[in-house]
């Protein structure tokens, strides 16, 4: 039952409904010329056969009267070459005759057909009698014959004559009628052909109406959907085709569509929060290492300590302990200073200048920075630690394993769009794979604590980087090993970097 | 579910609706052919001979009544004097019947020779005749239907008898046949009988004008002789005719003589009627064509069934009159309607 309807459904596609609707409309139309052609073809037959029926009659009257000529010429010469004429004529006269009516109707055309026909036989008796009497050479009956056969010939005549003229009149009447008739077909199969077309429109739209309208809802509903209307559901069409397979794909696909932006939003809402997250364990990171570093380093403490210390060689006269502690002070102060991470470059080089003093007191003075400063260079702002940072690792990292004099050159000019900012050592050097490295990566803030020069170089970058929102900010040329390193900073020449 | 029906109804309807249309324009253009339909057979094939000249309107009655009783009775009944525009004569058409095979002839008969002859030709060849009206004593013909020639001569007795006063002194009698027309002979034998029984009281003199051979129009000339003379001017007119009766009327009405000479008609027809309200024509005898031509070819069926038949067939006879023209007419209308 299941499989016999499933057949059924199977069946009704568009291809079979369109060719229905082809069927009904061509079959429609080919019924009416059908019979329209069969009506025109009816009566031009018709047309044709009018005057038939008089051509017969003339050809019946010709042939009587050959058959009288010939039965007379017989009986004056006796000559056979007219009696096989007569033969001949008689046998035409009944292929002739056969199409004549021979029943008693109710017309008078067709009843003369009859007395035609039986006077034609009664006057073919008589000649042949006459014939027969003169080959018995019985001049007195074939003279007799002659002249009854003689007189039914005349009468014969006449009504073949009279005949020919009520059929001639009938016939006129006739083919008047038909061309009438024809007239008014003309027009009817004209009017016919304009009803059956505007029937057949109307059936075209009524049965295509059907297969179009649930098109067009699901054209309607896709752009519903288009224009972002999820919820929108199109309504099944009660049909057994394609559409509604169409149909019913379309709403599932949108409710698969539905659950897929659904699912997606949730997605989206999840990494978001993991982000938000992570940036917030890395801020408390943040905070928890600076606190650690607070928590390492009491500055209160320090500073009392060092100006106790201060107080202390100055009270003793010692000048030098003196100005080395209170050089230590400001250095530690400098470092340390909260809420302020912006600074201007003479106030980075004043951090350089005691960082220096402070270092050569420990490394007896081996440790010569020579500076070249423009004072416009010195007017730019700077992140805070950035230059101490690069002499420490000159220090460090450029003349470790030197023993003697290290001498550091720090210039800051001013320059065409910027201001460089460059310190030079004379120390070992940089592989240029070691400065591909530092300069291509960026800020790890969780390497940010590695001692390793190339970690604490990257931080620094990133964070000039981020500060004049320039990707070449930085510069580190070395001509290799043993031929000490530059690391140049291009501070943009705009206004808002400068005080 | 519903809608869908109501749709596939308006489709189908509108497909036969279609078929209709085409199929009803079709018939009808088919009629308007005209095409011949099927034609009826029947059975036997008469003629009818008879000379529709003399008294057009009597002949055509008789011809139109005995085709109908024809046609109901299987027999199809023909008169040729349409077709032949020669105008043949009794004998020529009689011939044809012959040559023609039919199955019975109706023929208005006469005592003529050739006639007789022709009739015998027919009868010679196993064809019935059966000679209406007027006889054709000497031929074998099969029958003669008649309303008795005798009887008309009494009812014209009747008639004069009814209009006639003891000044009515002269009956002009006016006649078709020859000397020998046994038909008249018959009727002025029993014209005599009916005065010689009912009429001896009156005193009057039959005198017979044979217009048989007159030029057209001649008769009205002859007439209009004796009126104008006052010593033949008749009391009485017999006319023995249709055509007779409305020109001799029209004669009297003319020369405003309908109050001394009365006109005793032959047969019926409106303008006789119109006549005899108005008093022109005293009374007319009245042949039933209807009857007549139904007994002929009852009478040709009878034979044809049975293979024998009477001789003499013979119909009543009766004259209208003023006194009854209208219960006549009256009459005849109802036959009409019905």
């Amino acid at each position: 039952m299941n499989r016999k309807k499933q057949r059924r459904d199977q069946f009704y596609t568009i291809q079979v409904k369109l060719c229905l609707i082809f069927l009904i409309t061509f079959s429609c139309v080919f019924f009416v010329n059908l019979c329209i052609y069969a009506n025109l073809y009816d009566k031009t037959t018709q047309v044709d056969q009018t005057y038939t029926s008089n051509a017969n009659l003339m050809k019946l009257q010709k042939n009587l009267k050959q058959i009288q000529v010939v039965f007379s010429d017989y009986l004056n010469t006796k000559d056979r070459n007219a009696l096989k004429e007569y033969y001949d004529c008689v046998n035409t006269h009944q292929e002739l005759a056969q199409y004549l009516n021979e029943d008693v109707v109710d017309d008078q055309n067709y009843l003369m057909e009859k007395n035609i026909k039986n006077m034609a036989d009664s006057y073919l008796d008589v000649t042949s009698q006459a014939i027969e009497a003169k080959q018995g050479r019985n001049i007195e009956k074939y003279h007799q014959y002659y002249n009854d056969a003689t007189t039914l010939y005349g009468y014969l005549d006449d009504s073949i004559y009279g005949l020919n003229n009520l059929q001639f009149h009938s016939n006129s009447e006739h083919y008047q009628s038909l061309m009438d008739s024809m007239r008014f077909s003309e027009t009817s199969n004209l009017i016919i052909m304009m009803i059956t077309g505007i029937i057949n429109i109307v059936v075209l739209l009524v049965l295509t109406r059907n297969l179009t309208r649930p098109l067009k809802q699901l054209a309607w509903t896709a752009r519903q959907v288009g224009q972002g209307h999820m919820e929108v559901r199109m309504q099944i069409p009660n049909t057994k085709d394609e559409i509604r397979i169409v149909a019913e794909e379309f709403n599932r696909m949108v409710q698969s569509l539905r659950y897929y932006i659904q699912k997606q939003k949730e997605s989206l809402e999840l990494e978001n929060a993991m982000k938000e997250k992570e940036i917030l364990m890395e801020t408390h990171l943040k905070d928890t290492q600076l606190k650690y570093l607070q928590a390492q380093i009491n500055p209160h403490f320090l500073f009392n300590t060092l100006n106790a210390g201060a107080q202390l060689a100055m009270m003793e006269e010692a000048d030098e302990t003196y100005r080395y502690i209170h050089k230590v002070s400001e250095f530690f102060r400098y470092n340390i200073k909260k809420g302020d991470e912006i600074t201007t470059l003479e106030k980075e080089i004043q951090l350089v200048d005691n960082y220096v003093y402070i270092l050569n007191v420990r490394f007896s003075n081996e440790i010569i920075l020579e500076k070249q400063i423009d004072e416009q260079a010195a007017r730019a702002l700077i992140p805070r630690m950035v230059l101490q940072p690069l002499v420490e690792n000159c220090i460090k990292h450029g003349y470790s394993d030197i023993k003697g004099e290290k001498r550091i050159y720090l210039q800051a000019t001013r320059e065409d769009s910027c201001v460089c900012v460059s310190i030079r050592d004379e120390g070992k050097g940089m592989s240029p794979k070691r400065i591909r490295e530092i300069t291509s990566e960026g800020l790890r803030p969780v390497e940010l604590e590695g001692e390793s020069r190339g970690i604490g170089l990257d931080n620094l970058i990133g964070r000039l980087k981020l500060f004049y929102e320039q990707e070449n900010v930085v510069e580190i040329t070395s001509s290799g090993p043993g031929e000490g390193t530059e690391i140049s900073i291009f501070i943009p020449w705009e206004e808002r970097y400068y005080v | 579910m519903r809608k869908r029906i109501r749709r596939g109804a308006s489709i189908f309807f509108c497909l036969v609706f279609c078929a209709i249309l085409i199929l009803g324009v079709g018939s009808t253009q088919q009629n308007t052919a005209g095409g011949n339909g099927k034609l009826k057979t029947y059975g036997r094939h008469y003629l009818f001979i008879a000379d529709f000249k003399q008294d057009e309107n009597f002949w055509n009655k008789v011809y139109e009544e005995a085709k109908k009783y024809g046609e109901a009775t299987d027999s199809y009944v023909e008169e040729l004097s349409d077709i032949y525009d020669t105008g043949y004569a009794k004998n020529d058409y009689l011939a044809m019947a012959v040559a023609m095979k039919v199955d019975g002839i109706i023929c208005q008969g006469d005592e003529k020779a050739e006639t007789i002859k022709a009739v015998q030709k027919v009868v010679d060849a196993g064809i019935p005749v059966v000679t209406v009206l007027e006889d054709c004593t000497d031929s074998g013909r099969q029958s003669f239907v008649s309303v008795g020639s005798y009887n008309i001569g009494r009812e014209y007795a009747r008639q004069i008898i009814g209009i006639a006063t003891t000044e009515t002194k002269k009956v002009l009698m006016l006649t078709k046949g020859s000397a020998e027309d046994k038909g008249e002979n018959l009727i002025y034998a029993g014209l005599q009988e009916g005065l010689r029984q009912e009429g001896n009281h009156l005193n009057m003199e039959i005198e017979s004008l044979n217009t048989e051979g007159d030029a057209s129009f001649a008769v009205a000339e002859t007439v209009r002789t004796k009126l104008m003379s006052a010593n033949q001017r008749p009391d009485i007119i017999l006319c023995m005719d249709e055509q007779d009766t409305v020109s001799i009327s029209q004669l009297i009405v003319d020369y405003n003589m309908v109050d001394q000479v009365k006109v005793i008609g032959y047969y019926i027809s409106d303008l006789i009627l119109k006549e005899i309200q108005n008093d022109v024509v005293s009374a007319s005898i009245n042949i039933d064509a209807a009857k007549l031509g139904t007994s002929c070819v009852q009478t040709l069926n009878t034979y044809l069934d049975t293979g024998h038949v009477s001789d003499y067939v013979t119909l009543d006879v009766n004259s209208v009159t003023r006194k009854n023209v209208e219960e006549y007419i009256k009459n005849e209308q109802e036959k009409t309607t019905s």
